[in-house]
């Protein structure tokens, strides 16, 4: 099927026609496939399979490269990128930066196809096992991830997690369905969207903050480097791209646990495995490496379901299934054994698009890079505008406009006294639905807890879970105290720990020395680079 | 950064829960009743963001005259050796938020110009034949590529029934 002509092209166009998409603020991968779903009337059924999840593809790897270049995520999936690569682009290392993002990408997405081929029906018997309380306790888990992204202060990093579940809230009631905190709002009474409220907070707040000044990237990094990552890099990269292609499958598999939960627990997993967990959230590789493989291998796990059971796990395999209903083909359980050929479809499409974004994407990341560097109020403008205009063409509505550019001056004041706004991002996202599955799960258990913490399954995620949320914020507030004796003994610190007064020179030899005891080359060239620019910069992880 | 706001976010963070406290108490049970009900939760979140709220803005009253107004950054820092304007980055928003209110009555084609113009001006981009250009080919790019490639139609304010 790879070599049918037809169904390379279809996948050709899908793989573009998503990155282009996915590149757009707000257009998100439901919205994308949606728009281009009449088109594959006309298609066989085979190809119409290919298109659109290529065009799945497509949309989780161009949803990063905004993310990277103006810290604008395309989706929602994209927030821990546009955190990470964001910081790497600015401190000069937009090769290091997209290249991690591409290699990652693709590695991730290679890894899930091979997991879906082999396991679409093991992996589908979870379904059966992942009943309401393992659902709650996986989304525990994915909230515990706020600890990673509390920030310098881990109380404001809680306040604003706390803010987010206050903002999912918001709407009707998951089980009465009464309207809650609408204040008679009409608009409100459907809550609010995430997509328009999580680019408000992450990427209006930059981008409005970016205006305070006004000057040329290049004055600030001596330009930006475009060279594609050396194989060292690449192969320190490899455990935390594997992390984050089991964690995205895995999470995917299960309807409704949504691909940014997956995204999360493999950051979150990938810090804790990390011999350099504190350069998380200030321009880490390994961190944008394992969210890069976790959102596109989640694509992979989101078909398992889809395909194993006839259910699909997300509103874009909503449509894939509508697309084959329409072809005559009866989506269930039954679908890969009457109609095998539509399994390999998707793992056409799957490999496909992977392969063909694996020639071409590259190359569009460094035209997009140069692009970038042109004029930094230009770009900033457009992305502005872009950001607008994506998020008004989700339900062109104004309303969500409105609340992106109020969330968005929230976010502005988050930003600037040091309230994360990716743990806000991180709590509205899986808010709503952590409240509901408690609840339900109780109304289903006949009002008895017990199950949420006796099934071995939940029992396991919920110590977790605890376990990694006193070591949070226990190791979080060491580093913070250490940081203010340090201080208060007239030294300031660098992200690592290194006091800034020691010169230039003697840091870059203290890092390397430190590093040269590790076996991994790729640290050494990073660490030295982390320390060099942060004496240089005072403070690179919170500088424009 | 400045303490005073500090404070004041913070105690925005403690109003917030207090409002959300009080709306959770006030709610109705609805026709299905489930043991924690519609106002529980949300009744703790909002317990603990007037905790967290009080404890953030405390501990700076507490050394309130032994600080200067200027405390250490918590948040994101400006370069140095650049200056900085919040009015310019409140102008910005304010531009970007009059847009969205403005475009149903506007429409895209002759608002988003002088949107284009209205950002690049604010931020020292004022080179006047690019900014005329950029305008213009950005708002017909966009255009195009929403209400013709991606079949979204973007709103046409006077010129609907002409387009």
């Amino acid at each position: 099927m790879l070599l049918d002509p037809s169904v390379l092209l279809v996948m050709l166009l899908g793989a573009v026609i998503g990155s282009v998409a996915g590149a757009l603020p707000g257009m998100t991968t439901t919205l994308a496939v949606s728009v281009t779903l009449p088109f594959t009337f006309s298609m066989s059924p085979e190809a119409a399979v290919a298109f659109l999840v290529a065009i799945t593809v497509g949309v989780n790897y161009g949803n990063s490269i905004p993310a990277i270049l103006v810290g604008v995520p395309g989706t929602p999936t994209a927030v821990l990128t546009a955190i990470d690569g964001y910081k790497l682009h600015i401190k000069g290392e937009s090769g290091l930066a997209l290249g991690t993002q591409y290699f990652a990408a693709l590695i991730g997405q290679l890894i899930s196809t091979v997991f879906f081929v082999a396991l679409v029906v093991p992996l589908s018997q979870l379904l059966y096992v992942f009943l309401t309380p393992e659902l709650w306790a996986l989304h525990l888990l994915g909230l515990t991830a706020v600890i990673s992204l509390a920030g310098k202060n881990v109380y404001k990093g809680l306040v604003a997690a706390l803010f987010g579940l206050a903002v999912a809230f918001v709407g009707p009631d998951p089980v009465s369905l009464i309207n809650r905190f609408t204040f008679g709002s009409f608009e409100l009474r459907s809550g609010f969207e995430v997509v328009p409220v999580v680019i408000g907070v992450l990427a209006i707040s930059e981008l409005i903050r970016s205006t305070r000044q006004v000057y040329s990237w290049k004055e600030v990094s001596g330009g930006f480097r475009g060279k594609f990552p050396s194989w060292r890099h690449l192969r320190a990269m490899l455990k935390p791209i594997t992390i984050g292609a089991i964690a995205g499958t895995a999470f995917g598999v299960v309807p409704g646990a949504g691909g940014t939960a997956g995204t999360f627990i493999a950051y979150q997993q990938a810090k804790l495995f990390s011999k350099h967990p504190e350069e998380f959230g200030n321009g880490s590789v390994e961190g944008l490496a394992a969210n890069e493989s976790a959102q596109n291998a989640g694509q992979a796990g989101d078909m398992v379901p889809t395909f194993g059971f006839g259910i699909a796990g997300s509103g874009s395999m909503v449509l894939l299934l509508a697309a084959l209903t329409v072809h005559g083909i009866v989506p269930g359980p039954l679908l890969i054994k009457e109609t095998p050929e539509m399994l390999y479809a998707a793992t056409a499409g799957l490999i496909g698009a992977a392969l063909i974004l694996g020639i071409i994407g590259w190359p569009i990341a460094k035209a997009l890079l140069h692009i970038v560097t042109i004029d930094r109020s230009v770009v900033l403008t457009i992305a502005l505008v872009l950001s607008i205009i994506g998020v008004f063409a989700l339900r062109r509505s104004t309303f969500d406009v409105v609340v992106m550019m109020v969330f968005g001056f929230i976010g502005y004041f988050m930003l600037r006294y040091g309230y994360s706004v990716a743990a806000f991002a991180l709590a509205v996202v899986l808010g709503e639905n952590f409240e509901g599955l408690l609840r339900r799960g109780l109304l289903l258990e006949g009002g008895s807890g017990v199950a949420f913490i006796s099934r071995p399954i939940t029992a396991v995620m919920v110590g977790v879970s605890v376990l990694l949320l006193v070591i949070g914020v226990v190791s979080t507030v060491r580093a913070t105290r250490k940081a203010k004796r340090l201080a208060a003994g007239g030294m300031e610190t660098s992200p690592d720990g290194i006091p800034a007064q020691i010169s230039a020179a003697q840091a870059e030899v203290a890092a390397t020395v430190q590093a040269a005891a590790e076996t991994e080359d790729a640290h050494v060239m990073t660490t030295t680079k982390t320390t060099t620019t942060t004496t240089k910069k005072n403070d690179e992880g919170n500088s424009e | 950064m400045d303490k005073r706001i500090d404070v004041a976010v913070a105690a925005g963070a403690a109003v917030i829960g207090a409002v959300m406290l009080v709306a959770a108490l006030l709610l109705p049970e609805g026709s299905i009743r489930d043991p924690l009900g519609p106002s529980t939760m949300p009744a703790v979140v909002g317990g603990l963001l007037i905790v967290g709220g009080a404890f953030l803005a405390l501990r700076r009253f507490v050394v309130w005259r032994s600080t200067a107004v200027k405390v250490p950054e918590e948040g994101s820092e400006d370069l140095e050796n650049y200056s900085s304007s919040a009015p310019r980055a409140f102008l910005v928003w304010g531009i970007c938020l009059a847009y969205a209110i403005l475009i149903p009555y506007a429409g895209f084609l002759i608002l988003t110009p002088f949107l284009f113009a209205g950002l690049l001006w604010t931020l020292h981009f004022r080179k006047v034949l690019p900014v005329v250009l950029i305008s213009l080919l950005g708002t017909a790019a966009i255009y195009c590529l929403f209400n013709i490639v991606l079949l979204v139609r973007l709103p046409h304010g006077p010129l609907t029934g002409l387009i």
